[in-house]
C-alpha cells in the first residue's frame, strides 16, 4: 500500500505540497481591485430589495434596476469629483 | 349585512393573527439570534422561505467571497497594522456570528478552554496575512456582509410580514361576491 502512494506522489509532485491553500492564503487580485465593487453593488441591491418588497415576484428586475442606478450614480459622482479635483 | 359577511370571512384570519401574537416576541428574538448566526435563517423560521433563501445566499456569498479573496486573516483586527488602519470596519463584521468564531479560532482562544481543545482540529495553522488592496477588498466584503446582516436582523425582529406574499384579509374564493339582496 505505501508503494502505491509513493508512485502517486512521484507522478504528481504537486499533491505533496500545495502552493495555494484556499482561505488560508489570499489571492493576488491587486490589479483588478476595482472590479470587485460590482458584486458588492448587486448584493446590496438584492438584500435591500428583498427586505423592502412585500412580494418577491419581481425581485430580479427590481434588483437589476437598483444595481444600475447605483452604478450610474457612482460613475457620475466619480466624474464630478474628478472635475472638481482637476479644476482646483 | 355586507359588514357581517366580511367579519365572518375575516374570522379565521383574525384568529390566526391573534394566535401568532401570543408567542410573537420570543419567536422574533429567536429569529433575530438565528439571523445573527447565519443570514436568512430567521426569515426561514418565520415562514418567509424565499426571502430567507435570498438573504442566506446573497449575504453568505459576500462573506465567503471576502474570506476567499483576502484569506481568513481579514476577519481579525489583530492582523491590521499601519497608520491608516480602519479598525472600525472590523466592528461591523461581528454582526455575523461566524466571524466571532473565526477570530476566536485564530487567536487560539478556544485552545485555552480545557476540554474543548481536544474536539477541535489543529488550531495552529500558518496563516498568510494579506496586505494592500487585497486586504481592503476582503475587509470591505466582510464589513458589508455584517451590515447587511444587521439589516436582516432588524427586519426579522420588527417586520409584520408572516410570508413572502402580501397578507390579504379576505381569503380567496371562487364564489361570487355577496350582494345586499335580502333572501326571499
Amino acid at each position: 500500500m505505501p508503494h502505491f502512494f509513493d508512485a502517486i506522489f512521484t507522478a504528481f509532485p504537486t499533491l505533496v505540497s500545495l502552493a495555494y491553500r484556499p482561505f488560508l492564503d489570499p489571492i493576488p487580485v491587486d490589479r483588478f481591485w476595482m472590479f470587485f465593487a460590482l458584486p458588492l453593488v448587486v448584493v446590496i441591491a438584492l438584500v435591500y430589495k428583498s427586505i423592502r418588497m412585500n412580494s418577491l415576484e419581481h425581485l430580479t428586475r427590481e434588483t437589476l434596476k437598483l444595481s444600475l442606478q447605483i452604478l450610474i450614480f457612482m460613475v457620475a459622482a466619480a466624474v464630478v469629483l474628478w472635475l472638481i479635483a482637476a479644476l482646483l | 349585512m355586507a359588514d357581517q359577511t366580511r367579519k365572518q370571512s375575516n374570522a379565521p384570519a383574525q384568529a390566526r393573527r391573534k394566535k401568532l401574537d401570543l408567542y410573537a416576541v420570543p419567536r422574533r428574538v429567536l429569529a433575530g439570534l438565528l439571523t445573527w448566526a447565519w443570514p436568512g435563517t430567521g426569515h426561514l423560521l418565520l415562514g418567509q422561505r424565499k426571502r430567507g433563501t435570498v438573504l442566506a445566499c446573497g449575504i453568505g456569498a459576500i462573506y465567503i467571497a471576502g474570506l476567499f479573496i483576502g484569506g481568513v486573516t481579514v476577519a481579525n483586527p489583530a492582523f491590521e497594522s499601519g497608520p491608516n488602519s480602519q479598525q472600525f470596519l472590523y466592528w461591523f463584521q461581528f454582526f455575523m456570528l461566524p466571524n466571532s468564531i473565526l477570530v476566536a479560532w485564530e487567536n487560539n482562544i478556544l485552545n485555552q478552554i480545557g476540554g474543548i481543545a481536544n474536539l477541535l482540529p489543529n488550531t495552529d495553522p500558518t496563516f498568510t496575512p494579506s496586505y494592500g488592496r487585497v486586504r481592503e477588498i476582503g475587509v470591505l466584503y466582510l464589513a458589508l456582509a455584517g451590515l447587511l446582516n444587521l439589516l436582516a436582523i432588524v427586519d426579522v425582529i420588527l417586520s409584520n410580514r408572516d410570508t413572502d406574499t402580501p397578507h390579504t384579509d379576505t381569503p380567496r374564493t371562487n364564489a361570487p361576491h355577496a350582494t345586499n339582496t335580502p333572501p326571499a
